[in-house]
């Protein structure tokens, strides 16, 4: 579905899509303008060479002045020497160019892709997006370092020999230029033929990467169910697709590059013809017609040149199509009216008539009001599926609200900063995500305000210094990506020692405790007791022994509160919760 | 040594081999397109000699091939003479055209083919890894390899032999060309191509080595991503984009750092091409215009020379260029190999006995240990036990104890470092993998799903099925009670890792994944952990029912769970410390009764409020 959109989308806007590539190369225009000199001095010393070897015939070899041979040599050395400087220096600066331009793009991209909502990443697969931040970056970057200057300097040089071939013998020019209308119609076919090929050759590229994301992070899933073989069919039809579509644009090159030999072989043709008849009736000399020959070659060179780069610039103007449908996805709203920064917060927490729904359709929440005052521990309970998540990520503005409001110390969350409000909104999510690094840097998160010490504090109060105090490292020790080598509910500690390191003002915990066996559970217990202290809470759990201190309960169910009140009240009120407690009381008589 | 570095290349020459009459075609094709190129400045020289003799006085002897033209023609005007030279050129372009073509897509579409080929081998062979590879290895860093890699591999022998072999034969054949004009010019300007080739040669290294510490730059920014972008909400949440950002900009200015070390080389190598080639002609001119005026060259052999020298210096430019591509191509050839030549920590083998096709589901653990690395403490030691086919054994112990370890060892997810493993009284070794995981429903500890439909996941482990197995499993899994919530019911897709599903549902649909197989062995992973306690109630009380026809483990947090297991086993610190019913569990007033305490404690304290 998705992939079938992704390949409706866009026509052949080059021009916008090149103006805003443009703005990249903006910040480098003392480069570009230095690049750009070099390039013209280069394109001059390359047009000088035939026109040296055409005085060298006529007027030196022609007469046996042995002399003016050597004095033409040696110019042509001394445009040689310089030619090679100028072709260096032009060559290092666009190649610098070109990587610092994909560093600035890649910067744009990633800081765009972290201030996406998180509905964002729940539609996209990850591996779409590691396409977009490597390789069509880096399709961008060939573009930049070796396409967009060549083709100026092509243009430059073809510009050049123009003038000189008219200088030279204007009817014999205009004869060699009769051609051009066909190359240009060629290249215009092969063109419109070859955008669409590559269009699909990138798409279907993509597609292998999130099957191989997909598929090579749940290999053991895969492994477990047997279904090596029926992935393995999918993973070709794929990769066949793929295939097809790469065959397809091979076709049209092989086609292309003899046509425009052909092509330019007419024209040397028509020269030597054309160039005969005048030797003939001597109003040419025999050295015009060889300057004619040589620049001839290098005409068809950057010409053919210029369609082997619309290779370059398919696949660029591909990729930064893509890139800027990606930079043009919506970011998160940061803000509503007048932005206000919460300082002192005291945390209180209010929603107001708040109803929200993922896809405009169902309503996952609907009409939830309460408040929690400062200080207050709240727990929500409910059936899986009554939108228990869904309510504590709209504190944390994961998700922007539709209808309603939360307030947090009485200003609408919508008014304050999303990073202000995340440093005051602790929270301990469902999925306890590990990086690919030490524990250490798993607790911190790389925020250095946060000392070894403070790190080692909360590793103790959440009882997780007895495991890493058996690890190799300890706190060095480096976990696999997703946390691979050790257990899930050490996973869950460290996820804790990182919510209490950070020390909010409010802390939300999703059912955190819900994979720990009942000892750890227990020190999570005491631990989750004293980060609470002097802070709002709002915890959801599905087990009724962890709420026994809070101040207020609410049950949610299908999107609604059913009840709401203390635990003590509730019961005797006989309804939801007062069914769910005799439920887990019941179990472990 | 030798074999080593030859070993990448016997490597892909297997692929090759699969095109070997393509391969045969090809090679004929760039001969014959080839040899066709180098006549076009031939004939020029003829043309423009022609040209030149004109208004000459008439004594001068044309060269045969222009008599021959002459007389094979009947022509008589020096116009039509010059115009059949053109003629010529055209037709030969033409000629050359075609075999061009076909060049291109027969040698740049076996490339492909084989590239195609070679992807899905690299996807086979990762299926047959075992899990511990996967843990060793990022998932991004294996990503890389299936596309950037296989890429530069790709180029290689496409583009890079097919450039290679026209390379050689333009240039062979080039030379014999300029020594039929002129042996001695021939030399003269042919003296620039050894000091070239040695520059090359020089700089080609270099790049080899720079293009490693390029690819595995690249590789890291990859994984960078990757990991990021998967763990973006503990990112969001904890508002740490900035680090992030910075994190990940570092490794991105590494790899432009990498990349200009690169560009300064390439810079140099292409300006120096350039400079060579333009000695080449500046010597011709120089020499060559001497030898006219000496009379021992024609202005028309002069011009051939141009011509034939613009022709070797793409060969120049594409040696060089080839080679990159080679060593680009070697050096990801290698990291693929790698992967390709990981070999399985374990498969079917030798031992394997075919003969076993049915498991009832008896499991015997015989003093098992088991640790993920040799230096890491051990997981598991020591551990004994028997479990009757058909009964259902509980497994509880603190976090960290080795209960999820223990239980992975019995569909074979990792293999224990001593001791054996008994399922039928077969050895695990012995047991075809396919018999034993089509034995086992696995529901996992973190539900993984697919980026497919529900229906598609819950019957992800059949080859077929009946609806009404389908709704079975859900009912179990008392997932069907959810269906009013999908919008497409069974044909809603869950998104990546099943996204759009809440914690229970993701858990939910696994169960339904696990029990529709049938198995003769469920394990269950502390895999009710996200689902509320009356949901969990109810799926027990359908589990019983499937639980009755197989050998079932439990790995759980909540005695409630596990009270009426035929036995219960109590993990710490990777031994079975003990092991009977609840009851006699509770008399033993151990680790379980403490357990069972403590839940009750609860209890009692929440009774009182």
């Amino acid at each position: 579905m998705k992939e079938q959109e992704e390949e409706l989308t866009g026509k052949a806007y080059d021009s916008r899509l090149m103006k805003r590539l443009l703005q990249f190369i903006r910040p480098y225009k003392i480069q570009m303008a230095l690049a750009l000199l070099f390039l013209v001095i280069f394109a001059f010393c390359e047009l000088l060479g035939p026109y040296l070897i055409k005085i060298a015939i006529d007027s030196k070899i022609a007469t046996g002045d042995m002399h003016g041979l050597l004095i033409i040599t040696l110019i042509f050395l001394l445009v040689l020497i310089i030619q090679f400087i100028v072709n260096y220096m032009y060559q290092y600066l666009t190649q610098w160019l070109g990587q610092h331009i994909m560093y600035d793009i890649r910067n744009q991209i990633f800081t765009h892709v972290l201030k996406l909502p998180l509905s964002f990443f729940n539609k996209n697969p990850v591996g779409r997006l590691v396409t977009r931040l490597t390789n069509d970056v880096e399709a961008l970057n060939e573009m930049l370092s070796s396409g967009l200057v060549a083709i100026f300097g092509d243009l430059v040089v073809l510009i050049g020999i123009v003038i000189v071939m008219l200088n030279l013998n204007w009817q014999l020019a205009l004869i060699t230029f009769a051609i051009m209308p066909f190359i240009f119609y060629a290249s215009w076919l092969f063109r419109v033929k070859v955008r669409d090929s590559f269009r699909k050759v990138r798409l279907r590229i993509a597609r292998i990467n999130s099957f191989l994301q997909e598929n090579i992070s749940g290999m053991s899933i895969v492994q477990l169910f047997l279904r090596e073989k029926k992935n393995y069919k999918h993973f070709d039809e794929l990769n066949k697709s793929h295939l097809d579509a790469h065959l397809e644009t091979i076709r049209y090159f092989a086609i292309f590059f003899p046509a425009i030999e052909l092509l330019s072989s007419v024209a040397l043709a028509l020269i030597l013809w054309y160039g005969g008849f005048r030797i003939y009736n001597q109003t040419l000399t025999i050295g015009v017609v060889v300057a004619f020959i040589q620049y001839a070659q290098r005409f068809f060179q950057p010409i053919r040149d210029l369609s082997d780069k619309y290779n370059i610039m398919q696949a660029a103007m591909a990729s930064s199509e893509r890139i800027f449908i990606l930079l043009d996805s919506p970011e998160q709203q940061n803000t509503l009216k007048e932005p206000t920064a919460l300082k002192a917060v005291t945390g209180k927490i209010e929603f107001k008539n708040v109803t929200f729904s993922y896809n405009g359709d169902e309503q996952v929440l609907k009409n939830i009001s309460f408040t929690v005052h400062p200080g207050e521990k709240v727990a929500i309970v409910g059936a899986t599926g009554s939108g228990k998540t869904t309510l504590t990520n709209l504190i944390t503005r994961m998700y922007e609200l539709q209808q309603g409001q939360i307030m947090i110390d009485d200003v609408d969350i919508a008014a304050i900063p999303v990073n202000n409000l995340r440093k005051m909104v602790g929270m301990v999510q469902q999925d306890n995500f590990i990086f690919a690094d030490s524990i250490h840097d798993n607790i911190t998160l790389g925020n250095d305000d946060i000392t070894p010490d403070k790190v080692a504090a909360a590793a103790r109060n959440v009882n997780a210094h007895h495991f890493i105090n058996k690890l190799p490292d300890r706190f060095d020790y480096t976990l696999f990506q997703r946390g691979g080598n050790i257990s899930v509910g050490q996973k869950q500690l460290v996820a804790f020692a990182r919510a209490l390191a950070y020390d909010p003002h409010i802390l939300i915990m999703d059912e955190a405790t819900s994979s720990v066996d009942t000892e750890t559970e227990l020190w999570i217990r005491d631990a989750t007791n004293k980060l609470m202290t002097g802070r709002t809470a709002i915890i959801i759990a599905h087990r009724l022994s962890t709420i026994q201190n809070v101040d207020k309960i609410i049950v949610l169910h299908k999107g609604e509160i059913r009840e709401m009140g203390a635990h003590a009240e509730l019961l005797k009120k006989r309804g939801i919760y007062y069914r769910l407690y005799r439920l887990q009381f019941k179990n472990t008589e | 040594m030798l074999s080593e570095r030859l070993y990448p290349l016997r490597f892909i020459s297997k692929y090759l081999l699969h095109y070997k009459w393509q391969l045969t075609l090809g090679l004929v094709y760039i001969i014959i397109m080839t040899g066709l190129q180098v006549l076009t400045p031939w004939l020029l020289r003829y043309a423009i000699d022609y040209m030149q003799s004109i208004h000459q006085t008439p004594g001068v002897v044309m060269p045969d091939f222009t008599r021959l033209l002459i007389g094979a023609f009947q022509l008589t005007t020096p116009l039509s003479i010059i115009f059949s030279f053109s003629l010529l050129i055209v037709i030969a372009t033409i000629i050359q055209g075609i075999f061009r073509f076909l060049m291109r897509d027969t040698l740049i579409g076996v490339s492909r083919k084989m590239e195609y080929e070679l992807r899905n081998d690299y996807y086979a062979h990762l299926q047959t890894l075992t899990p511990s590879f996967f843990q060793r290895n990022q998932t991004g860093d294996l990503m890389a390899r299936a596309t950037n890699d296989l890429n530069a591999v790709r180029t290689m022998v496409g583009p890079g032999i097919m450039y290679f072999i026209s390379t050689f034969f333009l240039f062979i054949i080039v030379i014999v060309f300029m020594i039929k004009i002129n042996a001695n010019l021939t030399f003269w300007a042919l003296l620039t191509v050894p000091p070239s080739v040695l520059v090359i040669y020089k700089l080609v290294s270099k790049i080899e080595k720079l293009f490693d510490l390029i690819q595995s730059q690249f590789s890291a920014l990859t994984s960078t991503v990757e990991e990021n972008v998967s763990g973006i909400r503990v990112i969001k949440s904890y508002n740490r984009q900035e680090h992030v950002l910075h994190k990940f900009n570092k490794v991105s200015s590494e790899l432009i750092t990498r990349n200009m070390a690169l560009a300064r080389v390439q810079s140099t190598f292409r300006s120096f091409i350039q400079f060579i080639t333009g000695t080449g002609t500046l010597i011709i001119l120089w020499v060559g215009g001497h030898k006219i005026i000496a009379g021992t060259l024609s202005i028309g052999g002069l011009v051939a020379f141009f011509s034939y020298l613009i022709m070797l210096t793409w060969p120049m430019i594409a040696a060089g260029w080839v080679l990159n591509m080679w060593q680009q191509g070697i050096a990801s050839l290698k990291r693929l190999i790698s992967i390709m030549g990981e070999k399985p920590e374990f498969a079917d083998d030798a031992r394997t006995d075919p003969a076993i096709t049915r498991i009832n589901g008896e499991i015997e653990f015989r003093d098992i240990c088991f640790s993920y690395h040799a230096d890491e403490p051990e997981i598991l030691s020591h551990v004994n036990l028997k479990i009757k086919a058909g009964s259902t054994v509980a497994i509880v112990g603190p976090t960290g104890s080795g209960k999820s370890t223990l239980v992975n060892l019995v569909p074979r997810l990792f293999e224990p470092h001593d001791g054996q493993l008994f399922i039928d009284g077969h050895d695990i070794r012995t047991i075809p993998l396919q018999t034993l995981r089509k034995a086992v429903g696995y529901v996992p500890q973190e539900s993984y799903l697919f980026s497919d439909t529900l229906l598609e996941n819950i019957v992800f482990g059949l080859e077929s099925y009946q609806p009404q197995d389908v709704v079975a499993a859900m009912e179990t899994s008392q997932i069907i009670r959810d269906m009013d919530q999908f919008p497409e019911k069974l044909e809603t897709i869950v998104g990546e890792r099943g996204i759009t599903l809440s914690g229970g549902q993701k858990q939910r649909t696994a169960i339904s994944r696990a029990v529709i197989k049938k198995p003769a062995i469920l394990i269950l992973d502390d895999s009710l952990s996200a689902v509320d306690t009356y949901t969990e109630e109810e799926i027990l009380k359908q589990l019983r029912r499937v639980m009755d026809d197989c050998t079932a483990i439990i790995v759980s947090h909540r005695i409630s769970s596990i009270r009426d297991a035929d036995e219960i086993i109590v993990l710490n610190e990777g031994r079975i410390v003990e092991q009977g019913r609840h009851s006699a569990l509770l008399k033993n007033k151990g680790l379980y009764y403490n357990l069972f305490q403590r839940q009750r404690l609860e209890e009692s304290l929440q009774e009182m409020q």
